[in-house]
Formats: structure tokens, C-alpha cells, sequence
């Protein structure tokens, strides 16, 4: 919505954290969830989010609360703001307003954790960081919000389901959820016969810019784990850790053994079906994919914490801006980057969509040329 | 044409490594051309294993792969390369006509052991290829008269008698006269190497009825790997004579009061004449000391073999007073050492692996052997594929390998072959 309260000061801070090496998001709504059924009741909202990963998957999120004009409950708010650092997990919080007096609330925000930061200050940071004649671009390029709002309008309106997983329940999930109900969310939009190609290229690179962070943070522990050893834990962690893998399989176990029986004496046949192929559905078909990517992110984890960011460039700025591949070269310039690595990687999360069956073997071929049509 | 009977596309794809690996450092000759689609597809799926994972990397890296492989690399460049780049493994960056860039993308073991194997039924195999393929695939069980043979896989004579000609001079296929029939049996010398003429006699001693028990007992003991010997009810005589001979390779444990448990095993491909360099001997002393903490421990047996398999790697098993009689043959085999405790009121022994390259190889290949009884995470089937695909064990393995076979391979009626050739081809027209 171009005329969304805030939104300079959103964009504007989103461009500092982006800058800065954060994957950022506006307008995060948290929603109260029963029985896995969202309600209408919303908790809070996010202004801005951002995430950042180091170069063994540390997590550094950090939550800005950006608001105009003056307000009297400026100290409650920072208790406010500290709640959300707390159940995100957050090591930072930004309260930036237009007008504030930072030198007041410095005592208060260092116990908590939060900048007190005013727009005048954030303009003196935008100098000092060299920012002020940087791009708005991807998520915070305030030209393609409106066909951003297009592209989650047609979501809403033909997979309601997938637009309240990304926009809601997404942010309140644990990591392999995340990482599984993606997943899901990406095959049925390749899935979905009523969505222009655009449309289809557009949502699934959103998704998979999200899929990238949450892979990566699922990396995190897989990190130090020898390569052999890393099919187990990756395996027994995509389905929810070791204990309640092991009630899983429990289940399924007595549920074939209950089948065998059943149809032992039922009709005097063997179930035709043997316990192998049986539990080969436990765990997800991507599986061997997935694991192939977890290893190649381990083996290059500095470059990888870069993907996430790659992929929103491409999502907002090549698909939706329709801007020539060289913007990435001027985005990406002062990062120190070696650019090759990272398109390779990125590529790899691309090969995993394209390999288990989430990403047209067209798209991929597609966003592939695209990245790489300066670079071969 | 022939019909080839239903082989699994990985085991394809294996029995072409078998082959290609034997045809390492041959001469040129016709079967360059009669086992090209085989050798071609062995080759490439070794050197996709061994850049699997690699991300980019240079022309430079990839000469050097292919020394440590032993693939001549012009062919590697201009021939593998494009067959991967064909399937979408890799992705080739020139500088005019120089390559400046490879990117590969190869995926899991699993996928590229079916896919080469379709390949290989894409690509018009030869007779010779499909009689070579199909023997060895069929002979790594049981071996089988040469009737029974060119019967079972369906090729004609001269075809065979090539794919045995080549086979036999590489060490992949060898040949006897039964005692008992009289007839000439074919059979896969090269997993029997440094044993082969106990394994040899033992076979010259078997009927045709024989070697399909043999056969029987070959598929229950790839199924479940060291399985204890005395627990096996199938034909003991043969059973007994077959481990006596090390047809069966068995691993024997010494309990505490010096009475030893056979644990008994399929033959599995050997690259090296000394046991001590073989990766598939090493895996079975593991296997065999774990399934006699599973089968004779002597207070509680083992429920989980690879959890406890595991734990030994990651160090994880308790101390125990029995420890040191059942991993005694790792112990003497630099896999592990012990570390004495006296914390649990008497002396105890802890088991601890030692981290080593080699080691490690031997507790994956022991690893995918004990998950033979897994009914989950689809493991290849043939634990000894995937240990002979795995990244690196070439690049040592294959440096040291030495087997005693012909540098020189050539066909029976070569010169015949090649006069007919370039006849039909209108040389001397």
C-alpha cells in the first residue's frame, strides 16, 4: 500500500539493515493460533524485521518500531518492544521515531536492548554508513510494492491457505514447520492452474527467499556435525528432533502393524504392502535433496548467508522490477563479495526446488540465464 | 538384437564401475569399442562421485581429479564432461573455446546410479557390454556353468565368449572345470582376490544344484551381513566349506573364555590383493564385533546395531568389562583403542575410534552393511556399491591398487575383427 502509515521510515530503515548485510520484511502480523486454526484475534505487529546470519549461522534478528509523530508512552513502548525482541528471539530492537530524545531513553534501551533512535540520528547513520545515495531496491523499493500487493492479492484470493501461512502463521513456526509446510506452500503453487506464469515465478522466489533463511538457520547445528553423521541429524530434525521422530515412526510402525493383522484376518491375505516400502513415507521425498543442500551450505557457509538477500534481488528487482542482472553487481559491490560463489550457491537452492519437484524445470532455466547472463 | 533381462538401473551403473575400474591403464584395442558404453558409464560415474560437492572449480582441478582417478583426462574433457553436462550436472563457462568455469550440480548417489544406468540402456550397449553387465551381475552371487549363463542373460555365443575374453584378462571373470560335472563354470574371481584358488577349489568341487544354494545362501548374507554362523540353518555342509575356503568371508570374535563366533558374510568386490588395504575386509571386522555384542554379549545384548555403531564412532559407549574382549579385533586393527576406568567399581574398558580418513571409511561401509536389516532410508542395496562410489576412497585406493592382470587386452579374433572392419568400411575397396 503506497499510502500505509510510516512506510518512508519503514523503507528507510529497512535500507539501513539491508546495507548493514539484513534480510529484511515490513508489517510482520502476529495472529493468535488454536489447534493449528488461526483466529482473527492479532496479537501485535511488526513494523520491520531483520535477520542476519554470520559465518556459522548465528542468528542476529533485530525488530524496529517505527512510528511518526511524538508519543507520550514512549517508555511503555520499549517495554512493549523488548516482549517481541523476547519471543523472536531478537538481539536488537530499533525504536525510531521522528522525534526523540535518544540521550533519555539511553539507560533504559541499553538494559534493554533497543536504540532509541530519531530520524535526524538516522540520517546521520545513513551518512556516516555511506547510505544516503544507495538504491531503495527488492522488499523496500517503494516502486514495486504496489505489484507486490498485486502478486499477494491473486494469492489470497486462489490459495488463501498459502497467503496465510507466508504472511501469518510462518513467523510463529519452529524451524523444520518452516522448512516443511514451504515446501508444501511452493508445490502447490507450481501446482495451481489459474495464476499467470508471472504470478507463479514471483510467489515461489518470495518462498523461497524465506525457504533460504530458514534452511539456513536449520543449518545452524548440522554445521559441526561430521558429513557422515549429517543424514541422521538432518533426517531426525526435518521431523521434529529425535524424540518426536521416534513417537512418528512409533506410530506409523503400529499402524502397519495393526494393517497386517487386520487384513491377515480379515481375508486370510498378506498386506501387500511391505514394512520397507511402507516406512519409506515417513520421512519427506525431498529428503535426499534437502540433505545434498544442507551439505553444500555447511561447506560453504559464508558465502551462503548471502542467498537469502540474492534471492530477494532476483524476486523483487529482476522478476518484478524487470531490472537488467548488472543492478546485482552494483547492489552487492560493497560487500566484498566473490559473486560467482554466491549465484552458485543460490543456484543450488534453485537445483533443490528443481529437483524435488517445486520449481519448473522451465523457471529454473529461466532464473538461471537471468543470474547469469553477465557472469558466463 | 537381444533382450536383456530386467536389471535394476544401479546395479547397472555398479557393475560398469566394476568393469571400468578393472580396465584401468589397459592398452588400446577393440575393446575400446566393445565395452565402450560400460567403461564410458563406470568412468562417469566415478568422476561424478568424485566432484560431487565441489561447487566451481577450474580445468586445472578437474586434470587433477582425473589423474587421482586414472581417467585420461582429454577424454574426461571432451567426452564425460558433456555427458553430464547432457544430464544437467554441470554447467560449462567458456572463454572463447577455453573453459573458464565448472559448476556442477551433481546430485545424491542415489540418483546418479539411476540415472547412468538408464543412461547406459539409452546409449545402444554392445552385446559385449550387456553380456559383460549382466554375467557380473549375475555371477557376484553364484557362479554358473557357461551354458547356464549365456542361457540366464540371453546373448549369443561370440558376443559372450568376448565379454568372457575380456573379463578374464582383467580378472573380472575367471574360468574352471568342475570336478564334479566336468563342465566349464564362469566365475568373478576379482572378490575372492589373494583367496582364490581355496575359493576356486571349493567351487570345482560343486554341481550345478550346488551353486544355486550357494547362490541362496549369497542373498540371504548381502540381506543381513555378519550374520552369526551357527544361527544359519541353510545347508550347513556347503555353508561351512564355503567359509572354510573363504568363499563366505567370515569374521571370527574370541569371547572371554576363548571360544570363538563366526560371523559370516557375501563376498564383496576386491581392489586390493592385501586384506589389509581392503576397505571391505576392514568394514566386516567392525560389523563382526558389533553383531557379537548383538548375538553373545554377555550380560545385555545389543538391540540397535547402528545406534551402537554410532556411539562407538562419536564415542559415546560407556566403559564395560567386556569391551575390550569384543572390539579386540578393532583394537589389533588400528580402528580403536581403549581407555581403562575403574569409575564403576572394577576395572572397565572404553572404547574409543580413532578419527582417521581410512577409519571413517570403514565405519560408513560397516554402517550401510548393518542397515541391511533397516527397513528405512532407502540405503542403496549393495552396500559395496556405495563404498566403491564413495568420494576420496579413489583417490588413495586406486594410486596403490595393483591387481595382476594383462596390461594388454585383446579379443579372440582381433585381427580377423579388424580386417573385416576396415573391409566393410571400404579401406581396401
Amino acid at each position: 500500500m503506497k499510502n500505509e502509515k510510516d512506510l518512508d521510515l519503514k523503507l528507510r530503515m529497512m535500507r539501513f539493515l539491508w546495507y548493514n548485510g539484513y534480510f529484511t520484511r515490513r508489517n510482520v502480523n502476529l495472529l493468535r493460533y488454536t489447534y493449528g486454526r488461526k483466529t482473527e484475534q492479532q496479537y501485535t505487529d511488526i513494523d520491520v524485521w531483520g535477520i542476519q546470519l554470520d559465518g556459522i549461522f548465528n542468528q542476529h534478528q533485530i525488530i524496529c518500531d517505527c512510528k511518526s509523530g511524538v508519543t507520550a508512552s514512549t517508555a511503555e513502548r520499549f517495554f512493549w518492544l523488548s516482549g517481541i525482541m523476547k519471543y523472536f528471539n531478537a538481539d536488537q530492537g530499533i525504536f525510531l521515531r521522528t522525534k526523540v530524545r535518544e540521550s533519555k531513553y539511553l539507560d533504559l534501551g541499553r538494559k534493554l536492548q533497543i536504540l532509541p533512535l530519531s530520524l535526524d540520528q538516522l540520517s546521520e547513520l545513513e551518512k556516516a554508513y555511506n547510505l544516503e545515495s544507495k538504491p531503495f531496491i527488492g522488499a523496500f523499493n517503494r516502486d514495486v510494492i504496489e505489484k507486490e500487493d498485486v502478486m499477494f492479492g491473486v494469492l489470497k484470493e486462489k490459495a488463501e491457505p498459502i497467503y496465510d501461512y507466508i504472511q501469518f502463521k510462518y513467523w510463529t513456526d519452529p524451524v523444520q514447520q518452516q522448512i516443511t509446510s514451504l515446501v508444501n506452500s511452493e508445490q502447490k503453487i507450481n501446482n495451481l492452474s489459474d495464476i499467470t506464469d508471472e504470478e507463479r515465478l514471483f510467489l515461489q522466489m518470495y518462498i523461497l527467499s524465506h525457504l533460504s533463511v530458514s534452511i539456513l538457520k536449520f543449518s545452524e547445528p548440522i554445521l559441526v556435525i561430521p558429513n557422515k553423521e549429517k543424514e541422521f541429524h538432518v533426517s531426525e530434525r526435518l521431523m521434529g528432533g529425535k524424540m518426536e521422530s521416534a513417537e512418528r515412526r512409533k506410530l506409523l510402525e503400529t499402524f502397519y502393524e495393526f494393517m497386517v493383522e487386520e487384513i491377515s484376518k480379515r481375508y486370510n491375505e498378506k498386506y501387500p504392502i511391505t514394512k520397507r516400502d511402507f516406512m519409506s513415507n515417513y520421512y519427506p521425498p525431498y529428503l535426499k535433496y534437502f540433505l545434498d543442500l544442507v551439505e553444500r551450505i555447511c561447506l560453504k557457509s559464508r558465502v551462503a548467508i548471502h542467498v537469502p538477500r540474492m534471492l530477494d534481488v532476483i524476486t523483487y528487482e529482476l522478476l518484478l522490477n524487470k531490472k537488467d542482472t548488472n543492478i546485482i553487481d552494483q547492489i552487492f559491490a560493497s560487500d566484498n563479495l566473490d559473486l560467482i560463489e554466491v549465484y552458485k550457491l543460490t543456484k543450488d537452492f534453485m537445483t533443490f526446488g528443481e529437483r524435488s519437484g517445486f520449481i519448473t524445470k522451465k523457471n529454473y532455466e529461466l532464473i538461471k540465464d537471468l543470474i547469469y547472463k553477465s557472469k558466463s | 538384437m537381444i533382450i536383456m533381462s530386467k536389471m535394476d538401473h544401479a546395479q547397472i551403473t555398479a557393475k560398469c564401475v566394476e568393469t571400468s575400474k578393472c580396465l584401468i591403464n589397459k592398452e588400446a584395442g577393440l575393446h575400446d569399442y566393445d565395452l565402450d558404453v560400460t567403461r564410458s558409464i563406470g568412468d562417469i560415474a566415478r568422476l561424478a562421485v568424485n566432484i560431487r560437492q565441489a561447487g566451481s572449480f577450474d580445468l586445472q582441478k578437474l586434470a587433477s581429479i582425473s589423474a587421482a582417478i586414472k581417467q585420461n583426462f582429454t577424454t574426461v574433457r571432451s567426452d564425460s564432461l558433456s555427458t553430464l553436462e547432457e544430464l544437467g550436472w554441470v554447467e560449462i563457462y567458456k572463454e572463447g573455446t577455453k573453459i573458464k568455469r565448472i559448476d556442477e550440480s551433481i546430485p545424491p548417489l542415489e540418483d546418479i546410479l539411476a540415472s547412468l544406468g538408464e543412461l547406459w540402456e539409452d546409449k545402444s550397449p554392445t552385446e559385449v557390454d550387456i553380456a559383460t553387465v549382466q554375467s557380473l551381475s549375475f555371477l557376484t552371487k553364484k557362479p554358473a556353468t557357461k551354458e547356464a549363463l549365456i542361457s540366464e542373460i540371453g546373448v549369443s555365443n561370440e558376443p559372450f565368449e568376448n565379454a568372457l575374453n575380456y573379463g578374464v584378462q582383467t580378472n573380472y571373470f575367471g574360468t574352471f572345470e568342475s570336478f564334479e560335472t566336468g563342465k566349464e563354470v564362469v566365475w568373478t574371481p576379482f572378490y575372492w582376490a589373494g583367496k582364490l584358488e581355496d575359493v576356486q577349489k571349493f567351487l570345482q568341487r560343486q554341481s550345478d544344484e550346488k551353486f544355486n544354494k550357494i547362490g541362496i545362501l549369497a542373498k540371504e548374507l548381502s540381506k543381513y551381513p555378519g550374520r552369526p554362523l551357527e544361527i544359519i540353518k541353510t545347508e550347513p555342509a556347503l555353508l561351512n566349506g564355503g567359509v572354510a575356503s573363504g568363499f563366505f568371508p567370515s569374521v571370527g570374535v574370541n569371547d572371554r573364555e576363548g571360544a570363538e563366533h563366526e560371523y559370516v558374510f557375501s563376498a564383496t568386490p576386491q581392489f586390493e590383493l592385501d586384506p589389509e588395504k581392503d576397505i571391505f575386509e576392514k568394514a566386516r571386522l567392525i560389523v563382526g564385533c558389533i553383531r557379537h555384542g548383538q548375538y553373545h554379549a554377555e550380560v545385555s545384548k545389543i538391540k540397535y546395531p547402528v545406534r551402537l555403531l554410532r556411539s562407538l564412532r562419536e564415542g559415546r559407549i560407556k566403559p564395560h568389562s567386556y569391551a575390550k574382549t569384543q572390539y579386540a579385533l578393532l583394537y589389533l586393527n588400528n580402528i580403536c583403542t581403549y581407555e581403562k576406568s575403574e569409575k564403576y567399581g572394577g576395572t572397565a574398558y572404553k572404547p574409543i575410534f580413532i578419527d582417521t580418513p581410512e577409519n571413517r571409511v570403514y565405519m560408513n561401509v560397516a554402517e550401510e552393511m548393518l542397515k541391511g536389516e533397516e527397513p528405512v532410508l532407502g540405503s542403496v542395496d549393495e552396500p559395496e556399491v556405495q563404498e566403491l562410489l564413495t568420494k576420496g576412497v579413489f583417490n588413495y585406493s586406486s594410486e596403490q591398487r595393483y591387481i595382476k592382470s594383462a596390461g594388454k587386452i585383446v579379443a579372440t579374433d582381433k585381427f580377423e575383427r579388424m580386417i573385416e572392419a576396415m573391409q566393410s568400411s571400404g579401406v581396401y575397396s
